[in-house]
């Protein structure tokens, strides 16, 4: 096991902002294209990594750290998302589009900068109904099988993949105008 | 499927525009100290434990044997002639035939069945761990009986014992819900409270507290809390401050982190070096450094005990730090080792 | 709490005599202790075949330990200087397998204190487990372990 990872076990703080600094552009690209907002996607991520905190305890080292801290993400979005009490409007604007708040698109951790072309993609992945912009992301981006987001995301494997198809599908559409 | 425009005019198109998406994307400069505000609001004392130190902490007035009664009453404590009599007739106060656990004294109302032991709220008994020694059991404790050979194990799961064990090191052995205890050779009392969390504190010789496969070696004079759930306790000396051994249960077991750290080493004085090289696995980055700083400033690194190869933890330098250190066996005078071992043998600890 | 003041005169009065008594009266040799590692306790004594425990007795000097792997393989005695890791806890070694799995092998382990000394036995038998473990009498008897003792050993292992 990676000793920042024991010593964030045993409750050192430092160790687990070291943490911090590797995984969380991961984390928070995952957060913002699941969630499509970036005002949520901050909230979720901080979620992510403070859930992550209180579990790491647990974390035996039996698959790599990113890849629990991944899968964790993943639960507490869509735990998030499930838990909803009022549908969220998702209405993309310039503001709202993925890394305009706040920092410069092209930041450290991020491999190359915001073309308009990339724009374009993530504002239609955002734009994309909930059901779908999840399984596109999990399928698509972050290289999930259906059998793996039916398991976290409590639909079936078929469901997953004409989620997948409908998203692909609008994706299309949006970029052809 | 009709494709206008500049978009994504085909599968093959989409798919290269989604590979080429980043997999990282920089979060907001205040996502990390919106995190560490979340954890440290979290952290916070344990509560609810009886054996966790408050502000008026008075640790020997906790920790008073519960044989309070005057030594007269568990029979002859020999004087200083009468000790050397003794030693010299070979009298043996606590050799107790055979290997197996036996009660030697008991007053007031006890259950023993199927191993399990249990005092009631007036009872107090003197248990034989065979010929190792004896652990007196106070009002209010369970304790079960493990086995007796090839290593006299028992596990406490609520009250306090007080061991006295005569013994080579690593044959007695107490199990409690947060930590493993390890005899070295020595006496200790040791209490577990109902949410199992335990305190041990050494009065001679070492004792070795093992969970999560961590460890902390207790010396004479000094204590340590466990919990369930963590490693165990970094020991603290008797003398410590209280603001050091507060600092200490935030660090230990509420994430207190580098802040925590911080007043420890602010506190820490010569006959701290123990808690201090414990920290040194304990830490890392700055935090380890400066425990480093500090350690060395109060017990001066011996010869290949050096800054970056402590800082590496590397483990012989560690080893021969520890070696050197005031409470370490490796600082106690091999005829005070020898001393403690026949006293004990003759039961007056 | 125990009356301080009788525990320190009879320490003093003790320390007198250990003082002038030759020490190997006192029966506090070093000691060792063998442990089978738990399966993944910690990363420190992860791949351990054995884990080596020595404490200190009541003799002046260094603690050291040492150990060497006396095999018997295809009728040829075999001879092999064993590398003992620290651990993060002093005094505590791990051993891993530096010897073959063919034929019978004894782990003779040994504490050193000054002058004073101890030695495990760690039998492995054909299969390439641990088949015994024989550690120092553990009532202040120093009784040296001898290469008749070890070849006896070997010679048991080999019989099964």
């Amino acid at each position: 096991m990676n000793e920042q990872v024991r010593r964030a076990q045993l409750g050192d703080q430092d160790a687990f902002e070291q943490l911090y600094r590797l995984h969380a552009g991961r984390v928070y690209a995952l957060c913002l294209r699941l969630a499509g907002d970036a005002v949520e996607a901050r909230r979720l991520a901080q979620d992510a990594f403070v859930r992550a905190w209180e579990r790491l305890p647990g974390f035996r080292g039996d698959s790599a750290f990113a890849s629990w801290l991944h899968r964790l993400t993943v639960n507490v979005v869509l735990a998030d998302r499930r838990a909803a009490s009022r549908r969220r409007r998702r209405v993309v604007t310039e503001g709202d589009a993925p890394g305009a708040e706040g920092s410069a698109p092209a930041a450290e951790g991020t491999a190359g900068a915001w073309t308009p072309e990339r724009l374009d993609l993530e504002r239609a992945i955002a734009a994309l109904p909930p059901g779908a912009r999840a399984v596109f992301v999990l399928f698509d981006i972050e290289g999930y099988g259906h059998e793996e987001i039916a398991a976290m995301t409590g639909i079936a494997p078929g469901t997953s993949k004409a989620q997948l198809h409908r998203a692909r599908r609008l994706l299309r559409e949006a970029l052809s105008r | 499927m009709s494709h206008t425009g500049t978009g994504a005019r085909d599968p093959d198109d989409l798919a290269a525009r989604i590979e080429s998406l980043p997999r990282t994307i920089a979060p907001p400069p205040d996502l990390w100290p919106g995190i560490a505000a979340r954890l440290n609001a979290a952290a916070r004392i344990p509560a609810a434990s009886p054996l966790v130190p408050s502000p008026a902490w008075n640790l020997r007035h906790g920790l008073r044997s519960p044989f309070a009664a005057p030594p007269s009453a568990w029979g002859v404590r020999p004087a200083l002639a009468a000790g050397l009599v003794l030693l010299v007739a070979g009298v043996v106060a606590l050799r107790h035939g055979g290997e197996r656990w036996h009660v030697v004294q008991a007053s007031g109302a006890y259950s023993l069945a199927a191993g399990r032991l249990e005092t009631s709220a007036g009872s107090r008994l003197r248990l034989a761990v065979g010929r190792l020694g004896v652990v007196d059991v106070a009002p209010r404790t369970r304790i079960r009986l493990l086995s007796a050979r090839p290593e006299h194990r028992l596990a406490l799961d609520a009250g306090r014992i007080e061991a006295r064990i005569a013994a080579p090191p690593r044959l007695f052995y107490v199990e409690t819900p947060a930590a493993t205890a390890v005899d070295l050779g020595c006496a200790y009392t040791l209490a577990v409270d109902s949410g199992g969390g335990g305190l041990i504190h050494v009065t001679v010789g070492w004792v070795e507290l093992r969970r999560l496969g961590e460890t902390s070696i207790v010396p004479f004079n000094m204590s340590a809390y466990t919990r369930p759930g963590f490693a165990p306790g970094t020991p603290f000396a008797d003398r410590a401050s209280d603001s050091l051994k507060a600092a200490l249960v935030r660090f230990d077991f509420a994430r207190g982190g580098s802040a925590a750290a911080a007043v420890v080493l602010r506190e820490a004085r010569v006959n701290d070096a123990i808690t201090l090289w414990h920290l040194l696995r304990r830490t890392s980055g700055a935090t380890r450094v400066a425990v480093y700083r500090r350690l060395a400033a109060l017990a001066a690194p011996p010869a290949g005990a050096g800054e970056t190869q402590v800082l590496a933890l590397d483990r012989r330098a560690l080893e021969a730090w520890w070696e050197s250190l005031p409470g370490s066996p490796g600082t106690l005078p091999w005829w005070q080792r020898a001393a403690v071992r026949v006293a004990a043998w003759l039961g007056v600890l | 709490m125990p009356n301080r003041l009788l525990v320190t005169t009879t320490l003093a009065a003790t320390a007198l005599l250990a003082a002038a008594a030759p020490t190997p009266a006192l029966g506090c040799p070093p000691s060792l202790s063998i442990e089978r590692p738990k399966p993944a306790e910690s990363a420190d004594t992860s791949g351990a075949f054995v884990v080596v425990h020595a404490n200190r007795g009541c003799h002046p000097g260094q603690l050291t330990v040492t150990g060497t792997a006396e095999g018997m393989v295809a009728g040829s005695r075999r001879s092999i200087t064993l590398d003992l890791a620290r651990t993060d806890t002093p005094g505590v070694y791990v051993v891993r397998r530096q010897w073959p799995r063919e034929g019978v092998w004894v782990l003779r382990l040994t504490v050193t204190e000054g002058d004073g000394h101890a030695t495990a036995l760690v039998g492995i038998g054909p299969s390439g487990e641990i088949a015994t473990i024989r550690e120092p009498a553990r009532h202040g008897e120093i009784r040296d372990v001898s290469d008749a003792d070890v070849a006896a050993l070997l010679r048991s292992l080999a019989a099964g």
